[in-house]
């Protein structure tokens, strides 16, 4: 009589670890019922039975778990503080790779992230073209006039402008304008204010809170007015929260568009001047593409000059699509995921040889009646332990590290955003994650040792063939390829980087301040301009619409003598005066500079530079017919090629005109030979304020411009040298414990070798060898890896250094020398020993 | 002293009772027998694992037997321990219930 097999097995399953008197108990009064109450009854009895123990088993087993944790809990700590230098140079790894790793995280997240908080962001879209912004009336016209198109936003951002409250005045560098539905498509917190009125009115304002509390202090500022350039009046109606860092809106005071009119009259008809970001919300489950298809022509339509058709872009694709800003964050990522495997590495190589130091502990525990899965779980829970604890530790660190890792980024984290559990919980969940897989490979090792030999003392290794562990050459081997790549990448980045900011653009750019051009300064130009030169120290003076760093503008709708029909061509300009080539130090290769100040609409000269003399092919192009929007004139001049943008870029055709109506910036070349630097900049001011009084002066220099073009990359510098570093530091702590334990390994051998006269430096070289081949061939690694990876990243790079060999010989050298090192220091105090205290431990 | 609650209290005194025969079958036979109901086997082998635990009891292993499907049973023996703990909760239990009886018969009537 068998009782029912289900639950039978069941049963069986469920009191594995009591001992068998339960079932044998079961069983026996499971006949008894089957002899007085029948095989039926009995089954269902005993099917009951079954059913209604689980809750005890369950309860049971937990019990056992929270001892077994509690016990493994204790062991753990009891063998870290046996082996203190093992455990900190373990935790020591884990943490760093687990902050660095934190760090790039948060940095990643935020990029990828970009606007991403608005609630209708997937389906916001830009408005291009071949540029970026778009002629104002183009809004309006797709507003209403598609079904697809839910609504269109015009962006736009005015010059610095003079703030006023009736008293002093202050200079607001974030006025931008939008349409009255800009806070309908895009999510802002309001603080003040209805959020649906806030645009309605024309000249109504909504202020972050920065820019109330900067004009208004502590009082509430909705219903109230400020004054705008002295010149006329602006309500606020609304105040919202400061944008986050990972958007694209910054802004202190947004106005509604119409205030343009006093800009821009022209703004809402004229279809010639792109100015303005256009964005446009579709409808659910419509395509960019077959809107774009259908919007495609209509600026062309309303203005034959202009060609380029028009596109949508998504919100979220605009941040990352910039200048290589995808592989950007790509690579630190990748770089980061580099790091916590170097660090994992390191505590898996670290553990392994620390495990003779446990052989005899595992001994016992296997006498003891510990199964292979019990001993592994043990060790198991033990790594996770270690890397909990380095994951709260890489918290410490972060917090602390942050300041500066915001000063380098350039971004503003704080400690309350790493607490967010949407932030916290998955670097948990991968803290936990890398514990487990480092762990793997100790916890098999270590539960498979046989104990017979570990008691008797003949080693750990004694009856196990993989006593040599290859895997643990190999795992150096990845470490040291990683970091030196890293720092073969350091060096170059570094040295392209010095190299993109000394080069020569060909214009004079040091000791040239940068004003903003404002109003009453262009209207009064010539007087102006004759009082600064006037002054002592100051050279020249020139009014322009952009800076000679990063040329912003251009046109189309250009034409010459001569010139191919089917090409449309597309050029950067600079709107400029008669003083431009001579402020800038820009020499002419033919022709003459502009005499006179006649706005090209009326006197329509134009001087091209060298690549356009190209573009144009012919020889001489000086004299030649040469139109522009309209405007028929000749070319005057060719100047020679400079760098207008940065050096990412290969130097395109540029056009020089006149046109004071877009003149954004006077740049003034001092001369500070005799004259201090401050006693210019005074004199300059004075004249400032004689032209354009009660507008603040403020001024910057040129060179300082050059140099912001490259923060990208020079960030990148720092970034890379930190990374590096942590890399190395990590792989010498994994050295140094290495190291230890083959000295440890070694110590008799060591000791015999002296008595028998071997000399300190023979036994040295004896055991850097074995180190010597794992570092080589990590360098052997890490030589195509780092040329593959600078080449890529130098593809957006039109200007760049030759990769020079000394670039793969330092780091392998370093790496040599710090492993050299880092193994000596450690044997070397197994060598200076005295050899009778090495054997006699028997 | 502890308070033993019923179930444990009744299991104590089966093992008493039943002396040298006390395992987990005749045990649960005595319970069923004492409250006349379907108790179910793990509610005594579970308080009796835990009576062990806490020191109320011993367990000594015993032979196999074919009838149980070849496995041995657990005998359970009381402690001093167990003893003391027992004789304290009689002492606690007759003190409560004198004088109910009558109690009991004045407030159904």
């Amino acid at each position: 009589m068998r009782p029912p097999r289900l639950a039978a097995c069941l049963l069986k399953i469920m009191a594995r670890r009591a001992d068998g008197s339960y079932l044998g108990d079961l069983e026996e009064i499971y006949r008894l019922k089957a002899e007085y109450l029948g095989p039926a009854a009995a089954d269902r009895w005993f099917r009951r039975e079954a059913l209604r123990s689980l809750p005890g088993f369950a309860r049971e087993s937990i019990r056992w778990r929270i001892i077994m944790l509690k016990h493994y809990l204790k062991t753990a700590l009891r063998a870290f503080r046996r082996d203190k230098t093992f455990t900190v140079l373990n935790m020591a790894g884990l943490t760093l790779g687990l902050a660095g790793f934190i760090l790039i995280m948060l940095w990643a997240r935020d990029e990828v992230g970009w606007d991403r908080f608005h609630r209708n962001a997937a389906s916001i879209h830009r408005v291009e073209s071949n540029v970026v912004t778009q002629p104002g009336p183009l809004g309006p016209f797709l507003k209403g006039r598609y079904p697809e198109i839910l609504d269109a936003v015009r962006y736009s951002w005015l010059p610095p402008l003079v703030i006023d409250r009736g008293n002093e005045p202050l200079q607001e560098n974030g006025f931008v304008l939008a349409d009255s539905s800009f806070f309908s498509m895009f999510s802002f917190t309001f603080l003040a204010g209805d959020p649906a009125a806030a645009l309605a009115e024309p000249d109504s304002v909504v202020l972050t809170e920065a820019a109330a509390r900067r004009y208004f202090g502590n009082e509430d500022p909705v219903g109230k007015g400020l004054t705008v350039e002295h010149k006329f009046d602006v309500r606020v109606t609304g105040v919202v929260r400061n944008p986050p860092g990972n958007s694209d809106f910054q802004f202190g005071i947004l106005g509604e568009f119409r205030i343009l009119r006093r800009f821009q009259p022209r703004y809402e008809t004229h279809w010639g001047n792109h100015q303005y970001l256009t964005f446009v919300r579709l409808a659910e489950g419509v395509s960019a593409e077959t809107v774009g298809a259908k919007i495609a022509h209509i600026v062309s339509d309303h203005d034959s000059e202009q060609t380029s058709p028009l596109t949508l872009v998504p919100l979220l694709k605009i941040h990352l699509d910039r200048d290589g800003a995808r592989t950007d964050v790509s690579t630190f990522v990748i770089v980061a995921l580099l790091i916590l495997a170097v660090a994992a590495v390191n505590f898996i190589n670290l553990t392994t040889a620390r495990s003779a130091r446990r052989a005899r502990e595992i001994a016992v525990r296997q006498v003891s009646g510990a199964r292979r899965r019990q001993l592994a779980g043990q060790f198991l829970s033990e790594a996770v332990l270690v890397s909990l604890a380095a994951f709260v530790l890489a918290l410490i660190v972060v917090v602390l590290v942050l300041p500066t890792f915001n000063a380098v980024v350039g971004k503003t984290f704080r400690p309350a955003d790493l607490v967010r559990p949407a932030v916290i919980l998955p670097l948990l969940a991968a803290a936990a994650a890398i514990g487990l897989i480092s762990g793997t490979y100790p916890a098999l090792l270590l539960s498979a040792f046989r104990p017979a030999g570990l008691l008797k003392g003949d080693g750990p290794n004694a009856g196990r063939t993989a006593g040599k562990a290859p895997i643990r050459k190999i795992l150096v081997v990845v470490q040291f390829a990683i970091s030196t790549t890293l720092i073969i990448s350091t060096l170059f980045i570094g040295r392209q980087t010095s190299y993109l900011r000394g080069f020569d653009t060909g214009v004079h750019k040091e000791n040239v301040l940068v004003l903003p051009a404002k109003e009453p300064l262009v209207k009064s130009r010539e007087a102006f301009l004759a009082a600064l030169t006037g002054r002592p120290g100051v050279v020249n003076a020139t009014f322009a619409s952009g800076l000679p760093s990063s040329v912003a503008n251009v046109a189309d709708g250009i034409g010459w003598e001569g010139m191919d029909p089917a090409l449309k061509p597309t050029w950067d300009f600079v709107a400029a005066d008669d003083r431009y080539l001579d402020t800038l130090g820009l020499t002419l290769v033919q022709g003459r500079n502009f005499s006179g100040n006649a706005p090209a609409k009326d006197v329509p000269a134009f001087i091209i530079n060298e690549k356009a003399a190209a573009r144009m092919g012919i020889p001489n192009p000086v004299g030649k017919r040469f139109s522009l929007w309209g405007w028929n004139g000749t070319v005057i001049g060719v100047v020679k090629d400079f760098h207008f943008q940065p050096l990412r870029e290969d130097i395109r055709p540029l056009l020089l005109f006149v046109m004071p109506g877009i003149y954004q910036q006077i740049l003034v070349k001092i001369s500070p030979a005799g004259e201090p630097l401050p006693a210019v900049i005074d004199r300059v001011r004075e004249v400032w304020n004689r032209f354009a009084p009660g507008t603040p002066f403020e001024y910057g220099f040129l060179d300082a411009a050059y140099e912001d073009l490259y923060r990208g990359e020079q960030r990148m510098v720092r970034e890379f040298k930190s990374f590096s570093f942590l890399g190395i530091f990590i792989s010498c702590l994994g050295l140094i414990g290495l190291a230890a334990y083959v000295t440890e390994q070694k110590r008799r051998e060591i000791g015999i070798r002296k008595i028998l006269g071997a000399s300190p430096a023979g036994i040295l070289r004896q055991i850097n060898g074995k180190f010597l081949v794992p570092i080589l061939v990590s360098n052997l690694i890490a030589w195509p890896a780092g040329f593959v990876f600078m080449k890529t990243w130098l593809r957006g790079f039109a200007f760049h250094l030759p990769i020079g060999c000394d670039v793969f010989l330092i780091p392998t050298a370093v790496s040599l020398i710090l492993a050299l090192l880092t193994v000596s220091l450690q044997s070397l105090k197994a060598v200076r020993e005295n050899p009778a205290r090495a054997l006699k431990y028997e | 002293m502890e308070m033993l609650s019923k179930l444990e209290e009744l299991v104590l005194i089966s093992v008493l009772k039943l002396g040298p025969e006390a395992y987990g079958t005749s045990i649960y036979a005595e319970i069923v027998r004492l409250t006349g109901r379907d108790v179910t086997v793990s509610n005594v082998y579970f308080p009796l694992e835990r009576l062990v635990r806490r020191g109320h009891l011993s367990a000594v292993h015993g032979e196999p037997t074919p009838r149980r499907g070849g496995m041995g049973k657990r005998y359970y023996r009381i402690t001093k321990y167990g003893l003391a703990v027992l004789r304290e909760n009689r002492a606690v239990s007759l003190a409560a219930w004198r004088g109910v009886a009558a109690l009991i018969k004045a407030a159904e009537a």
